[in-house]
């Protein structure tokens, strides 16, 4: 967990000064973010739109309840779930299909599944999980199941496919995502979008200030977690000043009103897809973004919890649907959920403990609309789970196949993708 | 070349405190190093100063009621508690607190009371160097605890397995040393225990929820909490798993011989936490005259790097501010992202963090009064004494020294600016 090399940033030309020191750091370093923002905003004024493909993965963090999220319609459903199970007649239908309605809170979803912009894979997970949130996370974050990875997959993409090292090709929001880790790539964390620039106590120039900070970055001294500190310092004032020019904290569009089912709680989700959506509409060449999201892990109290949690989820992805329909850059962007694995299929009072295999949403232009996978409660797995029939791999192949791969390179193999993709 | 009392004084306030305010090096460098040791392992035998609570005078809501402003109390408390750690006199012992609270994560955001988060934190200060089996006792049962991680909705009827998975893969034994079925026999026998009502910084057994027939855990039989914990604590992973997460925070190693050694020691001790403290500091200064790959710089967390900057420049943020850059930064004190605790390690040189550890700087440099010798340093020019009242008494690297020139020509009352981009330099980032 502690390589460096995740935090080898040293591509980058401006950044390369720190390396070599022989540049006039502080005025090299100005220079080249002018000219990054320049050509920025050149490529705004010029109306040029972007064309290549983004891929936004949201994470529920914490393990979300694939039973209580798409939701069978059998009665085994409501023997297990006594108190949690939802009444069939309470959930939201999707047209043409029988076997399964999505919960009340995901009402917002039920447009995007008539436009047929709405998949769902089902039982997704890794045979061997030993339902530790922490290695189930390893597993899913390296796409290495059993066995140690410096790299994430979304890392791996990056060094396969990158011409330089930008760290805007990759944006993390709500903190870091270890699937970002790369060999070479950097990439962007943002928690805080507002405070996402270098302020200056009073009197001080805040331009030389900046300039003298990232002149700490040059030359590295020593190795390790103190030289991955001057890279770091580099990489930061770089994107500060880009990412301020790009206004990350305008609302999303609100869905309409029939869409949401009774109250709409605004969470990590839709804070993180509002700064989504905005990166994609500044157009700064991002191809990657990850939502960080939590409280998942609902062990008690469930009914209330996942309530807003999907409320969240379900309003937050209809109103990033809008955002970038609205931008003119829906038919560039695919989203995926992720979580470290589904719920116990029996409930155990007011919550549901770890289980093994989830249900996830694929949603976009680019999507057939079409459920893949069974989670068969008649046969569950013997620690009483929705076993995992579908390998994260394949959930994983289908978003990099949206991004023009290479597939085989980052997953070791090619996996199926189940015609989710049009 | 053999390190300098004062490199190795300085080394343990950046490992296992929050730094030093100015002067205090010169005066624990007369006392000697094994005397240092002494008073920051064992502060009562040692002459330190007296226990300070940091949350004394503060008022908690005791239940949730309607209108319960948890937030306020909330920010009061954990700015309490940053006070506390950027003017401690028993550095260690705050320091352990901070340790335990992030073994044992708990977050007020589910939680909902501060006042249950100062309880569990006041058991991290009061029992956080004695032995682990009553810590692990006292956690099992706290009510922060019983809330954080379920334990209170965990039956005879409706057993409850989260508390009882994360014991032994977070708290004591690491994954991989126990099954599925260790699982739901160590949640049945820990099944009953509530929040006295009322006064919920208690909690209660309740023997009619509590499922009493024994369960086999890892080979024993148990039935209570008292069981339960003695069979984690008999487990020859639990020494090793406790004793690699002292290595891990204090060394930024994890040498498997190192870590069974002092897993020896601390399971000889009786899992004395003070003897395995003791063994892996002594362990960090040998190495300290040894080959830099033995001794890798550590990244220093948002909140005790701050706790540090204030207590040399005597500088301060205030609430909102240390609030609003704390959480960019991505470490809200009581509040950690899950049961894990924070990443750490180089997802403290995010860019998100990196920002707002810049950002604090600033804040904490413009508030740096005139008179304190560190601004005077930077004011000055004067690169080693600077460093040295920063806690890093071998001087800057080349890189920021040049930083620090630049930065003394950004204008404003002098030595601030310089003073802001020492504190956000890469020498302070790591320890």
């Amino acid at each position: 967990m502690t390589d460096e090399r995740d935090l080898d940033l040293s591509r980058r030309s401006f950044v390369g000064l720190a390396a070599g020191g022989a540049l006039a750091g502080a005025a090299a370093w100005a220079g080249l973010v002018e000219s990054a923002v320049a050509a920025g905003a050149e490529a705004t004024a010029a109306g040029k739109v972007a064309t290549d493909r983004v891929l936004v993965v949201v994470q529920e963090g914490g393990g979300n309840d694939g039973l209580n999220t798409v939701v069978p319609i059998t009665g085994r459903y409501h023997d297990l779930r006594p108190t949690l199970g939802l009444a069939d007649s309470s959930l939201v239908r999707l047209t043409g299909e029988t076997g399964y309605g999505l919960h009340p809170s995901l009402k917002p979803l039920a447009a995007l599944w008539g436009a047929k912009q709405l998949s769902i894979v089902q039982g997704v997970g890794y045979p061997d999980n030993s339902r530790s949130h922490f290695q189930a996370l390893d597993s899913w974050w390296s796409a290495t199941p059993g066995r140690a990875a410096t790299t994430g997959w979304l890392g791996r993409w990056l060094d396969a496919t990158s011409t330089g090292a930008d760290p805007l090709r990759a944006v993390s929001i709500g903190g870091g995502n270890p699937a970002l880790r790369a060999a070479r790539s950097p990439s962007t964390a943002i928690v805080d979008p507002a405070g996402f620039s270098l302020a200056a106590p009073p009197g001080v120039s805040a331009a030389k200030l900046a300039a003298a900070l990232v002149r700490c970055a040059s030359p590295v001294e020593g190795g390790g977690m103190r030289a991955a500190a001057q890279r770091a310092i580099a990489t930061a004032s770089d994107v500060a000043e880009r990412v301020a020019a790009a206004d990350l904290d305008r609302a999303l569009p609100a869905v309409p009103a029939d869409a949401g089912s009774g109250e709409y709680v605004a969470g990590d989700v839709t804070a993180g897809l509002q700064v989504a959506a905005n990166l994609i509409a500044a157009n700064l060449g991002t191809r990657v973004i990850v939502v960080n999201a939590g409280g998942f892990d609902t062990h008690a109290n469930q009914a209330t919890t996942h309530r807003a949690l999907l409320a969240d989820l379900g309003g937050g992805i209809a109103r990033f649907q809008q955002a970038v329909a609205k931008s003119g850059q829906a038919a560039r962007v695919l989203l995926v959920t992720t979580s470290e694995f589904g719920r116990r299929a029996r409930e155990n009072g007011s919550g549901t403990d770890h289980g093994n295999g989830g249900t996830h949403l694929v949603v976009g232009p680019g999507v057939k609309g079409s459920i893949v996978g069974t989670p068969n409660l008649a046969k569950l797995d013997p620690q009483g789970d929705v076993a995992a029939s579908i390998d994260v791999r394949s959930l994983y192949a289908i978003a990099l196949s949206w991004l023009g791969g290479p597939v085989d390179e980052v997953l070791g193999r090619s996996w199926d993708t189940y015609g989710v993709l049009r | 070349m053999t390190t300098s009392d004062r490199s190795a004084i300085a080394w343990l306030h950046r490992r296992v405190g929050f730094g030093l305010a100015p002067g205090e090096l010169d005066r624990l460098e007369e006392l000697g190093v094994d005397a240092v040791v002494d008073r920051l392992v064992d502060p009562d035998r040692h002459g330190a100063a007296p226990r300070r609570d940091p949350w004394q005078g503060l008022r908690f809501s005791q239940v949730p009621t309607q209108g319960t402003n948890y937030r306020a109390e909330s920010v009061a408390a954990i700015g309490a508690w940053m006070d506390h750690l950027s003017s401690t006199g028993r550095p260690t012992e705050s320091w352990l607190t901070w340790f335990w609270h992030n073994h044992f994560p708990t977050a007020v955001a589910k939680v909902r009371l501060a006042g249950l988060m100062v309880t569990q934190l006041r058991l991290f200060q009061r029992a956080g160097s004695g032995s682990f089996a009553a810590l692990l006792r006292g956690v099992t049962v706290d009510p922060a605890m019983l809330v954080w991680l379920d334990g209170r909705e965990n039956t005879k009827a409706t057993p409850n397995e989260n508390y009882g998975r994360e014991v032994m893969e977070l708290f004591a034994l690491g994954v991989g040393h126990y099954t599925e079925a260790d699982v739901k026999a160590c949640a049945a026998a820990l099944s009953g225990w509530k929040l006295a009502p009322g006064a919920t910084t208690a909690s209660r057994f309740v023997p009619a929820q509590h499922d009493a027939r024994p369960q086999r855990l890892l080979g024993r039989t148990v039935t209570d909490v008292d069981s339960v914990v003695a069979t984690l604590v008999a487990q020859p992973a639990c020494p090793v798993h406790i004793a690699g997460a002292f290595q891990d925070a204090i060394l930024g190693t994890a040498d498997a011989g190192l870590t069974a050694d002092l897993a020896r020691r601390f399971r000889a001790s009786n899992l004395s936490v003070r003897t395995l403290l003791r063994a892996t500091i002594e362990a960090g200064l040998a190495r300290l005259d040894g080959p830099p790959s033995a001794r890798p710089d550590v990244v220093v967390a948002p909140a005790p790097w701050l706790a540090a900057a204030r207590r040399a420049t005597g500088g301060t943020v205030s609430r909102q501010d240390g609030a609003r850059h704390l959480l960019a930064a991505g470490q809200i004190p009581m509040n950690p992202p899950n049961v894990g605790g924070w990443p750490g390690g180089p997802a403290w040189l995010s860019t998100s963090t990196t920002v707002a550890r810049a950002n604090l700087a600033a804040a904490i440099a413009a508030t740096t009064k005139d008179s304190s010798p560190v601004l005077r340093a930077a004011a000055s020019g004067d690169d080693a004494r600077l460093a040295d009242l920063l806690c890093r008494p071998e001087g800057f690297g080349r890189a920021t020294r040049n930083a620090l020139a630049d930065a003394r020509r950004a204008g404003g009352r002098p030595g601030v600016a310089a003073l802001a981009v020492a504190l956000a330099s890469p020498d302070l980032t790591v320890a």
